[in-house]
């Protein structure tokens, strides 16, 4: 058996006829930095078993302090980590046992298996006959009581958001097999971090090179995203700049003077002209809810800095912005107020040392953040429809501009079916404008328009190439035919010039001014609209008609966002037009 | 006097809910820099005790840091006590003539130490360390100091010196107002039992000390 004694200078006098005395600093700021790794290593070589009898408080001035406990936690831990079941640790102190109970913050300590407290006011003689017999310590049965000692997180983490931020950003480059750059706290060297350490075996589920997982984030390159947060300097911004610009060919811009403001509201009015100079092109902004001191005692939710400056960012700036919430609150009121009352688009947790423990997680939280990154990037053409619908409403009458700021709610929406119900009406819109339109053409003073639009239905190039010779003012639409030659899915309108040889296609008039017609020769006519924008018109038309209406086709409908913004560009354009 | 040095008035409302304490003098250190430095804290009237926030940030000159004003602090009014207070900080540290200490700690304890402050004009570092707890780490100072002492003493024929010369520690470390007789009665019991033909063994005074601890705990 090895017997050390760990005492401060100021005691070795009491235990120099002892077996082994290491001497622990007899300061506070010396105790903090007492390496135990070294007093570990030079006990692992014994076979015997090992007991270490430590001195509470090596610290007189600071005798509440209990360091002494706090190094015989840390050796605790490395026994259990190490899988090392024969030892005995041996808390002495002048202090009665009551009162060591009372003062001292790790008493629970004492309740753990292989641990004693010795009162040193009796005969320290006994201490090696107390000592004698050390009983090989149950592993379980240490982790079970080590829960009871109630080891909070170090308090210059002055909040549990703190030390989530500084535990998210190392777990997700653990995860990447980065280096954790610029976490200011040290961790991982905290009693804290080490009592999790030994409870969970964070280290050592890192170690494992599987967990590694993909670092690009596909679909955001050459996207802006804003970051907000205060502890962006705390390795966040590292990690979102590797992650977002390096590896996926996005840009990260962060708002950086957390600093320089002192008041909340000084702070708000900083970033709020830092959103006004950075957010007109952003895709997407990722606000943390808690951005000043003063949130963490604020009881109204509203009134938190992330709240203020999202509200700002959507009801000032533009309803259509993309803002995931990234924080480490898990209160489902904050959640609410963030998605469903200022209408935030996503909301993203950072992981918390105390519920996100399994090495999944990590990965699994990080999945749900980038799944909502993306979806915001994706959503992030919603800002140019609401600014288009806003710069348009002003030539507008209310009805109009009513109908344009519905469609803008509507698109807000995040579910799929409306998105369809709402591409289908911008399709009525434009379809009834046209029509309606095609009568009034003459008004402008065209008045050959509408005899362009009449005609027959030529598949022979020789009778259109006649119809041309003798008619000038003919303007022949053209439709692709489908592979097989059907005309049901003819869905592709060109427009050919006139003096152009044609030889290879099959052009044909319609004998009376379809539908298609309508809107084709309107939007491209009337209107200037580009081909491409007339042909994805005619496709959605052909679609509704023969999939919805009539359950035709091969597939089901489908919408991109592209065609949201087309459509919605053709109603401004179409709405605006005098 | 009391000063306070914070650059972040939120905070100082935020953690201060009744306002700054009575006693206390906020000193603005915009205007310093490394020129001006020993002149503007030569001007500081009568200084007791100085509370700094340590990541002060002097506008005027970007690489003064508040380790230079403390040591200008310790040259010109050398028997000043520094509490210097910090966000970043885990737990305290204290010595004689300063004291290291989280933020949040410091300004929760402040008013107590002011309260202690105008009532006896004494500056008690330790109050703004342990807060109310104190008075505990101020016995269990002398607990382990006179432990130490005992135990270290292994000539039986010198046995009433060391208890004499406890006595004097007694004096000397136990100097807390409120632990006035308490100290008494320690003092008184110590030289009744040298005055017996057999003084009190070793444990029997350490379990005295104990006892006096507990007793102050619960009065």
């Amino acid at each position: 058996m090895i017997l050390k004694y760990l005492f401060s200078s100021d005691s070795e006098a009491i235990f120099s006829r002892e077996s082994v005395v290491e001497r622990l600093p007899s300061t506070k700021e010396n105790l903090d930095k007492f390496d135990v790794s070294k007093v570990f290593e030079d006990l692992k070589s014994g076979e015997d078993g090992y007991v270490l009898v430590i001195e509470t408080s090596p610290d007189i001035q600071n005798a509440l302090s209990y360091d002494g406990v706090v190094i015989g936690l840390k050796l605790y831990f490395q026994f259990i980590q190490n899988g090392i079941y024969n030892f005995k640790i041996v808390l002495a102190g002048f202090e009665d046992k009551a009162s060591f109970f009372e003062y001292c913050e790790y008493s629970n300590f004492l309740k753990c298996p292989g641990v004693e407290y010795f009162n040193l006011n009796g005969n320290h003689e006994d201490l090696g006959a107390q000592v004698s017999s050390v009983k090989l310590v149950n592993h379980n049965h240490a982790l079970t009581r080590l829960k009871h000692v109630h080891i909070d997180h170090p308090s210059h983490y002055d909040s549990h958001h703190a030390i989530t931020n500084e535990w998210c950003v190392f777990r997700w480059n653990n995860m990447f097999g980065w280096k954790s750059e610029n976490v200011q706290g040290n961790l991982n060297q905290t009693l804290y971090f080490q009592y999790l350490d030994t409870l969970h075996h964070i280290r050592e589920k890192f170690k494992k090179k599987k967990h590694k997982k993909p670092t690009t984030i596909n679909g955001i390159e050459n996207k802006k995203i804003v970051f907000i947060d205060d502890e962006y300097n705390k390795g966040w911004y590292q990690l979102f700049k590797k992650l977002f610009e390096v590896n996926s060919g996005a840009t990260l811009v962060p708002f950086r003077d957390f600093d320089k403001c002192t008041t909340k509201q000084e702070l708000i009015s900083a970033i709020q002209k830092f959103v006004d100079r950075e957010g007109e092109d952003t895709d997407c902004f990722i606000i943390d809810l808690r951005l000043h001191d003063e949130d963490y005692a604020e009881k109204d939710n509203t009134k938190l800095t992330g709240q203020i400056i999202s509200k700002y960012i959507k009801d000032e700036k533009n309803r259509g912005n993309q803002i995931m919430m990234f924080t480490a609150s898990n209160k489902v009121w904050n959640l609410t107020e963030a998605l469903f009352k200022t209408g935030i688009s996503a909301y993203a947790l950072k992981e918390s040392p105390e519920l996100n423990l399994n090495r999944e997680e990590s990965y699994l939280l990080y999945c749900e953040f980038v799944k909502s990154l993306r979806e915001c990037i994706r959503r992030s053409y919603l800002k140019d429809i609401i600014r288009k619908t806003e710069e348009v409403s002003e030539g507008l009458d209310s009805l109009q501009v009513n109908n344009l700021k519905a469609i803008g709610d509507l698109l807000l929406i995040h579910d799929s079916l409306t998105l369809d119900v709402v591409a289908l009406t911008m399709l009525i819109i434009i379809e009834n404008h046209c029509k309606n339109h095609f009568e009034n053409i003459g008004i402008r003073g065209d008045t050959i328009l509408r005899k362009k639009l009449t005609g027959m239905n030529y598949e022979d190039i020789k009778v259109i190439q006649k119809c041309e010779a003798n008619r000038q003012d003919v303007t022949i639409f053209g439709f692709e035919l489908s592979k097989n030659g059907s005309h049901s899915n003819v869905t592709d309108v060109k427009f050919y010039d006139k003096y152009k040889r044609r030889e290879e296609i099959k052009p044909f008039v319609i004998p009376q001014p379809s539908d298609i017609t309508l809107i084709t020769s309107v939007l491209k006519y009337y209107h200037n609209l580009p081909e491409h924008i007339c042909r994805k018109v005619v496709k959605l038309k052909y679609k509704r008609n023969t999939i919805i209406a009539h359950q035709g086709g091969d597939s089901e409908i489908s919408l991109k966002d592209d065609i949201l913004v087309l459509f919605h560009d053709v109603i401004c354009k179409i709405l605006s037009s005098k | 006097m009391i000063y306070l040095v914070e650059d972040r008035k939120d905070r100082l409302s935020r953690l201060l809910k009744s306002g700054v304490p009575s006693g206390i003098e906020m000193l603005d250190m915009s205007e310093m820099n490394k020129e001006n430095i020993n002149d503007i804290i030569s001007k500081i009237d009568n200084p007791t005790a100085i509370l700094l926030h340590s990541s002060y940030t002097f506008p005027s000159d970007k690489s003064l840091t508040m380790k230079d004003v403390e040591g200008a602090l310790k040259t010109i009014h050398p028997n000043i006590k520094i509490a210097l207070f910090s966000g970043g900080l885990d737990n305290a540290i204290i010595t004689e003539r300063f004291v290291n200490i989280n933020s949040a700690d410091m300004y929760n304890r402040l008013p107590l130490f002011m309260d202690r402050y105008r009532e006896t004009g004494e500056c008690k570092l330790e109050i703004l360390t342990y807060g109310i707890s104190y008075i505990v780490n101020h016995l269990k100072q002398f607990q382990i100091s006179a432990g130490r002492m005992l135990m270290n003493s292994q000539d039986r024929e010198d046995w009433k010196k060391t208890l004499q010369k406890l006595i004097l520690r007694v004096d000397a470390q136990i100097t807390l107002e409120e632990l006035h007789s308490e100290k008494q009665q320690l003092k008184d019991w110590l030289q009744d039992g040298l005055k017996k033909g057999e003084p009190p063994s070793k444990d029997i005074v350490l379990n005295q000390i104990q006892r006096l601890i507990n007793k102050s705990q619960v009065s």
